[in-house]
């Protein structure tokens, strides 16, 4: 499979009379945004929102975030089972805009009190000390606010706002149909060299059930047995993520095809080792059986593919590290080196047990991409998009604070992508 | 907790979905469940079925409380395996 990436950097979006994208420059024409998303009658309406880097801005109600992408060559199409066809895509010729995120802000009911599986509030701080915690304070955002209309199921609502943001992000693209790439990259991994260790990357996603899924091919994956992906099918847009219930340590749409531990086993593919492939897998299964048999499938997928190592990244949290953990125990039993990725806890200073909820002794090269249990305080904001009031404490039944700040949170979990477990990030943690 | 009762003389079962984790913080008697929503039955099954496996489940953790042990000890009921 060979797919050729092509990049056109976008450095400023404005609206204007026409959808085109002339010298990196991003016009959007907004009326036609308006009636692609409010030809769902799902919707009372939308507000879209451009917002940059470094501005005094503050986006709230966050659930996915898409980066533009579209098929101009080859077979299927991006985002498939949503936007396209069923074709195996990973082929051919994709565009994608790079430096802009399309996000889809809604503030969706709660109706039940509390729970695990409950969509909750994501914030992304373009300034200031909330601006670290987010990789999407670097690019420039078009945050669709979409109010729903009332009554309808939490399934309906579920599936309308990922398809309003999908469409969206699939129109911009089209500008640049015609267009010659920035830069173009091919992506291949089937050249091997033989003298070289076989490395697979297990992308272990979440999906429990309505505002917590992740798709493939348009298919949830709730009853996942792990199976192997193509990383060129990442690159495509086949994993679409529903998951709106852990912000700081869930993978949006824009990530999975952004992912840079794929990013990195394509750079170095036969220079330090030879890339495999994906093995897809669910954590957060609620038997220990699920959990066995999820981790020993990974392994014996991982032993077809000949893998000498592998890497772990597992999303969401909880009890799905143990998934996680299950299956560097029986990667590792397997004879494949294994390095797993996590956040810690600690508490707010790093040192409170438990650092990991689970462990396994053949866990012994783990790399952490942070923490969500240190308090945090965000300033005061001139400007609010996607809401006026932050949402917070779902199992007290709400509690309201006015979004333009000051904010205190005693932890970060309301921080979009703050721990992603694909390190995704800019907080680093130096010693001295 | 489980380990902290053992400790002051009194035999402890504890029923949990997750035995990794039981074993992993040394809980002494450790009793398979069936899933973490519904450790000691399966509401998924026909009544008179769930009622079988509930009492399956509670005689497995009434055994396990007399089986003396020295280390954490893992106690499952065949029918809960699935």
């Amino acid at each position: 499979m060979r797919l050729e990436l092509g990049t056109f950097e976008v450095r400023e979006v404005i609206f204007g009379p026409k959808t085109e994208l002339i010298h990196h420059r991003l016009s959007i024409n907004k009326d036609e945004v308006i009636s692609l998303v409010m030809d769902d009658d799902t919707f009372l309406g939308v507000e879209i929102d451009i917002v940059e880097p470094g501005e005094d801005a503050r986006i709230i109600h966050l659930l996915d975030t898409i980066e533009p992408r579209i098929k101009i060559q080859g077979p299927g199409g991006t985002f498939p089972g949503f936007l396209a066809s069923m074709d195996t895509v990973g082929e051919g010729r994709t565009h994608r805009l790079a430096g802009i995120a399309v996000m889809e802000a809604v503030e969706v009911p709660w109706r039940e009190k509390g729970g695990l599986l409950i969509v909750r509030e994501g914030i992304v701080d373009m300034t200031g000390p909330g601006a670290v915690y987010s990789p999407f304070s670097q690019t420039i955002n078009i945050v669709l606010t979409l109010d729903l209309m009332p009554e309808c199921s939490e399934e309906e609502y579920d599936q309308v706002i990922r398809l309003a943001g999908l469409k969206v992000a699939g129109y911009l693209a089209k500008t640049t149909v015609d267009q010659t790439a920035d830069e173009s990259r091919t992506y291949e991994i089937e050249s091997t060299d033989p003298t070289l260790p076989v490395v697979v990357y297990v992308h272990q996603i979440q999906s429990q059930g309505t505002y917590s899924r992740t798709f493939f091919y348009g298919k949830h994956l709730d009853d996942l047995i792990p199976t192997v992906v193509h990383p060129n099918e990442l690159l495509d847009g086949v994993l679409v993520s529903g998951n709106s219930v852990g912000q700081s340590m869930k993978t949006p749409t824009w990530l999975h095809c952004n992912n840079p531990i794929v990013q990195e086993l394509y750079d170095d593919h036969g220079k330090e080792w030879n890339f495999a492939g994906v093995i897809l897998s669910r954590g957060h299964f609620y038997g220990i059986h699920e959990k066995q048999r999820s981790a020993h499938q990974v392994a014996k997928l991982a032993r077809m593919m000949k893998a000498d190592g592998a890497i772990i990244a597992w999303e969401g949290g909880g009890n799905s590290i143990i998934e996680a953990m299950l299956t560097v125990q029986a990667l590792e039993r397997a004879g494949i080196q294994t390095t797993i990725i996590s956040y810690e806890l600690g508490g707010a200073d790093g040192t409170a047990t438990p650092i990991l909820l689970y462990s396994v002794p053949e866990a012994d090269a783990i790399v952490s991409c942070g923490t969500y249990e240190r308090p945090i305080e965000l300033p005061p904001v001139r400007r609010v998009v996607g809401g006026q009031q932050v949402r917070l404490d779902p199992s007290w039944g709400g509690t309201y604070l006015p979004a333009s700040g000051p904010l205190k949170f005693d932890m970060s979990l309301e921080m979009y992508c703050g721990v992603n477990q694909m390190g995704y990030g800019r907080l680093r943690c130096v010693n001295y | 907790m489980a380990k902290a009762i053992e400790e002051s003389g009194i035999p402890v079962a504890l029923i949990t979905a997750l035995t990794t984790l039981a074993e992993d913080v040394g809980a002494p008697r450790i009793i398979q469940g069936v899933r973490i929503p519904h450790p000691c039955g399966n509401p998924t099954l026909p009544s008179d079925r769930d009622r079988e496996m509930r009492k399956r489940i509670i005689l497995t953790a009434l055994k396990a409380l007399q089986t003396p042990i020295q280390e954490s000890t893992i106690f499952a009921d065949p029918s809960v395996l699935m």
